[in-house]
């Protein structure tokens, strides 16, 4: 018998065995585990999702009243994740380059304050940085009956952040599309200029303007054409709280504050090894062509760096929704609280566990494809 | 006596010129200039309260929270008087010098490993022993020490116990995982794949509520491990996967011409490994692995979410006491600067550690 | 070739094996004599219920009736181990058997009782929910609550008997939920809410400690019942009797005068053939549990009958000074009663 096949053999036994015994544990685990839960009469399954939940939810972003199905419930929760998600991956970003950008400034000032900043930062764990926002928030502002008005209609208390929101009004909607449809009309412009540059050498001209025109200048339009109607839902002291208008909620601000404060200290770091990565014959080769620093690093340096930095802030990001799962501690109705909730009902640990884990697979397996696809849409290509 | 004028002499200069850079570097253009004025004037701004709040205006004495008025600055008193709480949990308060101990010889075992001028076979056969007089001190039960059950552990020793091991645990078991990811056999290097994808793919949150409320389940009526053994058991899991992800990387940075050689001179699998290419792997991996490993100790702070009273959750304790109300900044002030602390040692020790390697190699 | 064979062999006999593991239960009372020592899971940060302190002693309550049933099974009020469960950890610390009582302020409820597969003891504290609302607010009622925000405690019933009730009424309101009841406090009195959702006897405690007591009120109407036991699983029949036999037994001893003062004395003098008969001077009613025959003796001494049992954690004895209200005996107006002691 050759080597090869003494080997290939040996591999066989080898995969074999480990096979057995992981199959071997596997129908032990799961025979303890049925009859453990067969004998304390807890239910199996997921049938529980579309019985009736005896709880409401502090905030959510679709009509959700106790009497819905656990399965909304769930929902409510996704959804508030995505929304402190998206807006730290957003905010921490915008935070992350200043910072980045900052500890890079010749200022020798600012330079240290950034590194001070993302020494402190880094090295706190995220938990407390949560629970120390929340208490600041809850207990350092002022309560609902004593809110801090500093323009009428807007009223910071520590049962959140109050603003006039839009009143219901048929222009309303119609604005909207309108401003859906100049953002298309916009981005036709572009891309109408871009191929007759490729075409002929010369865009088409003011392309930026005249996008900029089509979103403002339509909704504006249906604006006027409604007679400029101004239908503002202010918030009014009425009972217990604020009603009408638009709210912040101090659990929401307190996990955004400190999720983005701490992922952007985080992405300044990349984003600084990114700009550190490029070449510093660009920005040698910008001087020369008699750019000013602000325009090289805008124009030059960093479209460069972020194709440097997309893999680490994939990863950066994809950390900060799964950090996001931290904000069960401070009572913000996102995923973990909703099972927690639904475990203590329904005693079914294993199926709500479960959820929580394949919520976030999902999540990471998303960020992950989007990150990829952005990676390579700006790799460079060589010819 | 010319001598030391003469040293005198070049301190002075030296200090001149470190002074005059300094001065160039601050006013190297006019914008610079102003950008470094203005950023001075704001931190003027801010600085004084804090320094006011913390310092000046404190309260350094007094017995309860009356002592502390609302507008006086911070009151460390709060501090004084809790500060055993905070840094030892409910460990009974007589014996507390049990956990100081336990802790402070697992900190200096730590330490001794990290240099390696201690790595000798007398450090390897110390380890079983530290750890025999940790479990010793800690649990007691022998020579005349009171018997204290892993619930009453909490606090700093709580932190740092499960952080040490975590990691050291965990990066044993990660390095069979990272080599049976690289596997050419294909069903361990499925599972592998599987169990590191589907780890990092879930917060910590999720695993530790696996292991602490799902996990019981699974294990037969009766054989229960302790809270602290299954909490353990998540953390482990959850950087185990993570720091096998880091070995591959540097397992992959690791030319072929090394496995050809080491072949070459005829050694097997576990020899080419454990003597060839694990040792390059992980001084490649080394900033990596330390960032990992200041991510454990942040860590371990969740364990507060399950009941457990690590730095955290006694810093929350101690707030509940209602003779002192309100003194929450102090409080997670005093926790964190614990937190930055021990990060820090580690980020700085990883720095060190990167340097020295970066001269060794002449890279 | 052989190789192989074995190999498949190996793996063939392990997965035969692993499934036809036997899984024989002993009866939970016997194995508690066994092992020596009782496990309690319980709480560790309300005084009077369960508590334990700086200084690592652990009291309450609820503390105190696992130390009575260790005491009744093992002779020993201090073979007693505690575990502090947070909401979520409860039951499924009860279930996989890390835990062989809950003795933790849980509300009795059927589906508890049922589906849930837990059997509980007496009850022993019988409470109901109530609010404390911020007398600013004016509200005297609970239907006044439509749109409030009200505290919480997370993974409580009390989240369920809420959302319930303020349901079935058409009311609305926005819940604020923290996970254990001093965060619970810090933001209600911080008027992160308007009101707050808990049993009143611990409302009254925790307004009686808060900066402003008379800045409180606490409504009258109850939105639930909520009667408070101790929890252990199914199967265990003789654990069972025991625990609640040991329950209906401190309720007897307060009728019988029974203290913890006087108990060795009387079980060495009595002539009363009732006491005699209720400390196991006479008879083999311990035994017949599977206990020894003065075990409550060993009760009794180790914490007292119902009443100084009451009286000393959470009754007028205790900093909370609660009264007894429907935990009096049912000759005092209470609803306490036991059956005959034979």
């Amino acid at each position: 018998m050759t080597a090869r096949r003494f080997r290939i053999r040996r591999d066989i036994v080898w995969q074999a065995l480990f096979l057995a015994a992981v199959i071997g544990m596997g129908t032990l685990v799961v025979h303890t585990a049925s009859e453990n839960l067969s004998r304390l009469s807890i239910r199996s399954g997921y049938g529980f999702l579309w019985d009736k939940a005896p709880f409401e939810l502090g905030e959510s972003l679709i009509p959700y009243r106790a009497g819905d199905t656990y399965f909304r419930a769930f929902l409510v929760g996704i959804l508030n994740t995505l929304k402190v998600a998206l807006l730290g991956i957003v905010l921490s970003t915008v935070i992350g380059t200043a910072i980045a950008i900052g500890q890079l400034s010749q200022s020798v000032v600012v330079a240290r304050a950034c590194r001070f900043y993302i020494e402190t930062v880094r090295n706190v764990p995220l938990l407390l940085q949560l629970i120390f926002w929340h208490t600041v928030i809850t207990r350092g502002l002022p309560p609902v009956r004593r809110a801090l008005s500093p323009v009428e209609g807007i009223y910071l208390s520590n049962r959140g952040l109050f603003v006039p929101a839009l009143g219901a009004h048929p222009a309303y909607g119609q604005m909207f599309v309108g401003l859906l449809a100049g953002i298309g009309a916009a981005a036709l412009i572009g891309w109408l200029s871009i191929r007759r540059r490729r075409l002929t050498g010369a865009g088409l001209p003011w392309p930026g303007l005249m996008g900029l025109a089509a979103i403002v200048c339509l909704p504006l339009a249906v604006f006027l054409a409604h007679g400029a109607p101004v239908v503002l839902d202010t918030p009014a002291l009425k009972g217990f709280n604020f009603t009408g208008g638009a709210s912040v909620s101090p659990e929401f601000a307190a996990v955004l504050l400190g999720l983005t404060l701490y992922t952007a200290s985080f992405n300044a770091e990349i984003i600084r090894a990114g700009i550190l990565g490029v070449p510093s014959g660009q920005m040698e080769a910008g001087r020369a062509l008699g750019l000013r620093r602000g325009r090289i690093m805008r124009l030059v340096i960093l479209p460069q760096a972020m194709r440097i930095a997309i893999p680490p802030l994939t990863n950066s990001y994809l950390n900060l929704i799964k950090e996001s799962s931290l904000s069960v501690a401070i009572g913000y109705p996102e995923v973990v609280r909703v099972a927690n909730i639904t475990l203590s009902e329904t005693n079914q640990s294993i199926e709500c566990v479960s959820i929580i884990v394949a919520v976030y697979l999902c999540f990471s397996l998303v960020t992950a494809l989007i990150g990829n696809r952005v990676n390579r849409a700006a790799a460079l290509v060589e010819r | 006596m010319s001598d030391i004028a003469a040293d005198r002499q070049t301190i002075l200069r030296g200090a001149r010129d470190r002074l005059a850079g300094f001065a160039r570097a601050f006013f190297r253009t006019p914008l610079v200039a102003a950008i470094n004025i203005a950023a001075l004037a704001l931190i003027a701004l801010a600085v004084p309260p804090i320094v006011d709040w913390a310092i000046l205006d404190a309260v350094w004495t007094g017995a309860t929270g009356a002592a502390c008025p609302p507008d006086a600055g911070a009151c460390w008193t709060f501090i004084a008087h809790k500060y055993r709480l905070i840094l030892f949990g409910r460990y009974p308060f007589d014996e507390q010098w049990r956990p100081l101990a336990a802790t402070v010889l697992l900190l200096a075992m730590t330490g001794a490993s990290c240099w390696p001028t201690f790595w000798t076979r007398r450090l390897l056969a110390a380890w079983p022993v530290a750890l025999a007089l940790y479990a010793l001190l800690m649990w007691g039960g022998v020579l005349g020490l009171s018997f204290n059950p892993t619930t009453y552990w909490g606090g700093l020793p709580l932190t740092v116990l499960l952080s040490v091991l975590g990691i050291v645990i965990g990066f044993v078991v990660s390095v069979p995982v990272a080599l049976g990811r690289r596997s050419r056999m294909p069903v361990i290097r499925v599972f592998c794949t599987a169990y590191i994808e589907l780890v990092r793919g879930v917060p910590l949150i999720s695993i530790l509520f696996l292991a602490s409320v799902v996990l019981p389940l699974f294990l037969p009526d009766g054989f229960t491990p302790s809270g602290l053994v299954r909490v353990l058991a998540g953390i482990v899991f959850f950087f185990a996967a993570y720091m096998a992800e880091v070995l591959r990387g540097g397992l992959q940075a690791i030319p072929r011409g090394q496995y050809e050689a080491a072949s070459s001179l005829g050694l097997g699998y576990m020899a080419t490994m454990w003597k060839v290419i694990l040792p390059q792997t992980f001084e490649l991996v080394l900033p990596a692995m330390v960032n990992l490993f200041i991510g454990a100790i942040k860590g371990t702070s969740l364990v507060v979410i399950i009941a457990m009273m690590d730095l955290l959750g006694a810093a929350q304790a101690a707030l509940a006491d209602p003779n002192w109300i309100g003194f929450y900044v102090e409080a997670y002030v005093f926790a964190g600067a614990i937190y930055v602390l021990l990060c820090s040692a580690v980020s700085w020790y990883g720095r060190k550690t990167e340097r020295r390697l970066r001269t060794m190699r002449g890279r | 070739m052989t190789f192989r064979h074995l190999a498949g062999a190996v793996a063939l006999a392990v997965t035969i094996l692993a499934g036809a593991m036997p899984s024989a239960r002993a009866e939970l009372l016997d194995d508690i004599k066994a092992r020596g020592q009782l496990v309690c899971g319980t709480l560790n940060y309300l005084p009077g219920v369960g508590f334990l302190d700086d200084k690592g002693e652990w009291s309450g309550f609820d503390v105190d009736f696992c130390k009575g049933a260790a005491a009744a099974i093992l002779g020993d009020p201090d073979k007693v181990e505690f575990v502090a469960l947070t909401g979520a950890q409860k039951f499924p610390a009860l279930e996989s058997g890390e835990i062989d009582i809950l003795s933790r302020s849980v509300t009795a409820t059927l589906s508890r009782d049922s589906a849930l597969g837990f059997d509980y003891i007496g009850p022993n504290h019988m409470t109901g929910q109530g609010f404390m609302v911020h007398k600013a607010l004016g509200v005297s009622e609970v239907g006044d609550l439509d749109g409030a925000t009200i505290c919480v405690l997370a993974g409580t019933v009390t989240e369920r008997y809420l959302a319930d009730y303020f349901r079935a009424r058409g009311m609305s309101f926005t819940p604020v939920a923290a996970e254990n009841s001093d965060q619970l406090y810090a933001l209600y009195f911080d008027e992160r809410c308007d009101a707050i959702t808990m049993e009143p006897p611990y409302l009254a405690v925790r307004r009686l400690r808060s900066a402003d007591p008379d800045g409180h009120v606490i409504l009258e109407e109850m939105v639930a019942k909520s009667f408070e036991a101790p929890f252990i699983r199914n199967g265990d029949p003789k654990f069972h009797e025991v625990l609640q036999w040991m329950h209906y037994g401190l309720i007897t001893a307060e009728e019988l005068g029974v203290t913890q003062a006087n108990v060795e004395e009387l079980a060495a003098t009595s002539e009363d053939p009732v006491i005699r008969r209720f400390l196991g001077v006479d008879g083999d009613l311990g035994a017949e549990l599977g206990v020894a025959n003065d075990w409550m003796v060993k009760v009794i001494k180790a914490i007292g009958n119902y009443g100084e049992f009451y009286d000393r954690n959470i009754g007028k004895d205790s900093p909370l000074g609660l009264p007894r209200g429907m935990n009096a005996l049912w000759r005092d107006g209470g609803a306490l009663v036991a059956p005959g002691w034979q």
